[in-house]
């Protein structure tokens, strides 16, 4: 987990005070991690974009509210894994009530895929998304079993369990994709 | 494959166009920073000077800039409590995506604020239910996501414009758009595009929600036609009205009303005419309150320089009218929230955006130019909403 620096502290006291350049830097320390969490949860770029985005968006508007006793990363990685897990579910939903008539006609993405790191995206594309958020916040975002059951507000058993599956399903995947 | 090799591998992953995202997340990050309104009380005495310094700049900014000031207090008429100000877009008032056509090309803006720019297209509309965008470059035709990503595009010679997507029906839909002259229709998916009719005057055509793809256009001789797309049929085909501005239909497909200089013409879904009603001044907008026969009229009196926005029956003309806003200035633009219970429209003399809700409630969003530029330097331009730019709920 990001332990709460005393640059992370000195940059949210000044962008309460208004300084451009404390809450820049803020949010170059935060926007990575953060627009990569929700890539990863919503397996959807532009989406991701928008979810990191707000998150910020709901960041300043409470920045005159926030306890900058407390550490900034969890509270802003708790908007967005939860906005993205949402996103997901309403997404997953919207495929199965109705296709759109374009839905049939997608165009492969842009950039070439990245054979070291494809294979567990695709991996984590097939696990449900509350699975994913949960592998997430483990692996990319580094928070103890514990910290994620208070961030998502889990029994403890429950995201041992899921990041237990899911780092199976993982393993299950890559060796056969690496053989390809 | 141990859990270290699957962590790396997971830190590996990187979204596409990652630095250009956070590019621009941080243009919006910033704007909303410089415009916010703190809300809390700070705790040390650093906040006595500043809120001096800043109430010294406030009055110094009513004195640079006192026309937009103005403008705004004669907005607050008589219904001051009613009326929200802020100085930054920091979400919509009701649920659905707004679509926003600026000089630098097309805006995705999201309920809480978040918004994207999606390069550089122009004339931008939403597909039925929000999933796509058409819009224009130079000579193209393209169809993307609200994300920007291109599904594809069609290239065409002549001047195009006012691309309009039909409602979906059986999992197909149609795009009209205008060509120089012509009318032309292509399949959502980019296919089968064809003539409807060659000589049409520049006025966006408009789909007739219902069970096939049926499009009403502005015809020869001050006429309006309504043709069954894929065979070409006449439909019907009005008397001459004038000069039709803009069509707009009722979204269960029943009241098509047609917007001329003065006045509104309302038809059935057969073509039989239900009547005609007065506009104040000249008319500039329309737009059919969804769920509702009542549709908006922007209207401006170029002798006063007084706009009004009207909200009319489309089955009791004479009876039934509201003025849902009236004030100094030029406005652009109508779009309905999705719920029908708010209703946005451009303040260009003022730069800003107003919201008329529900018990005559505004929200007055200022510097809307400057938001809706890419920063890229000059004179930013005051951006247009397409009708029907207040989309779609569920895809949000």
């Amino acid at each position: 987990m990001a332990i709460l620096g005393r640059g992370e502290a000195a940059w949210v006291r000044g962008a309460q005070a208004g300084s451009a350049s404390d809450l820049e830097a803020l949010f170059r320390e935060h926007w990575p991690r953060a627009h990569r969490a929700a890539y990863l949860v919503v397996q959807d770029a532009a989406a991701a974009e928008d979810i990191a985005q707000e998150a910020f968006l709901s960041a300043i508007r409470s920045l005159d509210r926030f306890d900058r006793r407390r550490p900034f990363g969890p509270w802003l990685h708790r908007i967005v894994v939860n906005r993205a897990i949402d996103w997901a579910r309403a997404r997953a939903l919207r495929d199965e009530v109705a296709g759109d008539a374009l839905a049939h006609h997608q165009a492969p993405p842009n950039d070439p895929l990245d054979p070291y790191s494809e294979p567990v995206r695709a991996a984590l594309a097939s696990l449900p998304p509350e699975h994913r958020a949960v592998i997430v916040l483990r692996h990319l975002l580094e928070y103890t079993p514990g910290e994620i059951a208070e961030l998502l507000e889990l029994p403890r058993g429950t995201v041992n369990s899921r990041l237990r599956r899911g780092l199976d399903r993982l393993r299950s995947a890559l060796p056969e994709v690496q053989r390809v | 494959m141990s859990e270290r090799d699957v962590r790396r591998r997971i830190v590996s992953i990187s979204p596409p166009d990652e630095l250009e995202a956070e590019r621009r997340a941080w243009a919006v990050v910033r704007t909303a920073f410089d415009e916010r309104e703190p809300v809390g009380r700070p705790r040390r005495s650093l906040v006595r000077p500043l809120l001096a310094a800043a109430f010294v700049l406030a009055l110094i900014a009513a004195v640079v800039n006192p026309p937009v000031l103005n403008a705004l207090r004669d907005a607050l008429g008589r219904d001051r409590e009613k009326t929200v100000y802020r100085q930054a877009l920091f979400r919509l008032p009701a649920s659905g995506r707004l679509l926003v056509n600026s000089a630098n090309g097309p805006w995705v803006v999201r309920k809480r604020g978040a918004k994207r720019l999606l390069g550089r297209y122009r004339e931008a509309s939403w597909s039925p239910r929000g999933r796509f965008i058409v819009a224009l470059r130079a000579h193209e035709l393209v169809a993307l996501e609200p994300g920007g990503r291109v599904h594809w595009s069609l290239t065409r010679t002549g001047r195009l414009a006012f691309p309009r997507w039909s409602q979906e029906l059986a999992g197909s839909t149609r795009i009209a758009y205008l060509r120089g002259p012509e009318l032309r229709v292509v399949a959502g998916d980019g296919t089968g595009d064809r003539v409807l009719n060659r000589r049409v005057p520049r006025v966006a055509p408009s789909w007739r929600p219902g069970e096939t793809f049926d499009v009403s256009y502005a015809g020869r001789a001050g006429r309006v036609q309504v043709e069954e797309a894929d065979t070409g049929r006449t439909l019907w085909r009005s008397g001459r009205l004038g000069r039709p501005l803009a069509l707009a239909w009722s979204d269960d497909g029943e009241r098509l009303v047609v917007l001329l200089p003065h006045a509104a013409a309302v038809f059935g879904r057969k073509g039989r005419r239900l009547g005609r009603t007065r506009v104040d001044g000249t008319a500039a907008a329309v737009a059919f309150q969804p769920q509702a026969h009542r549709f908006a009229v922007l209207s401006r009196d170029d002798a006063t320089g007084r706009s009004t926005i009207t909200l009319i029956d489309a089955d009791a003309l004479r009876a039934s009218r509201r003025v849902l806003l009236a004030a100094d200035g030029s406005f652009r633009d109508l779009a309905w929230s999705p719920n029908g219970k708010w209703l946005q429209t451009g303040w260009r003399t003022a730069d800003a955006w107003l919201f008329v809700g529900p018990k005559g409630t505004q929200k007055v969003v200022s510097s809307i130019a400057r938001q809706f530029s890419s920063g890229s330097g000059g004179r930013a331009r005051f951006p247009a909403v397409p009708e029907g730019g207040w989309c779609c709920p569920s895809g949000d």
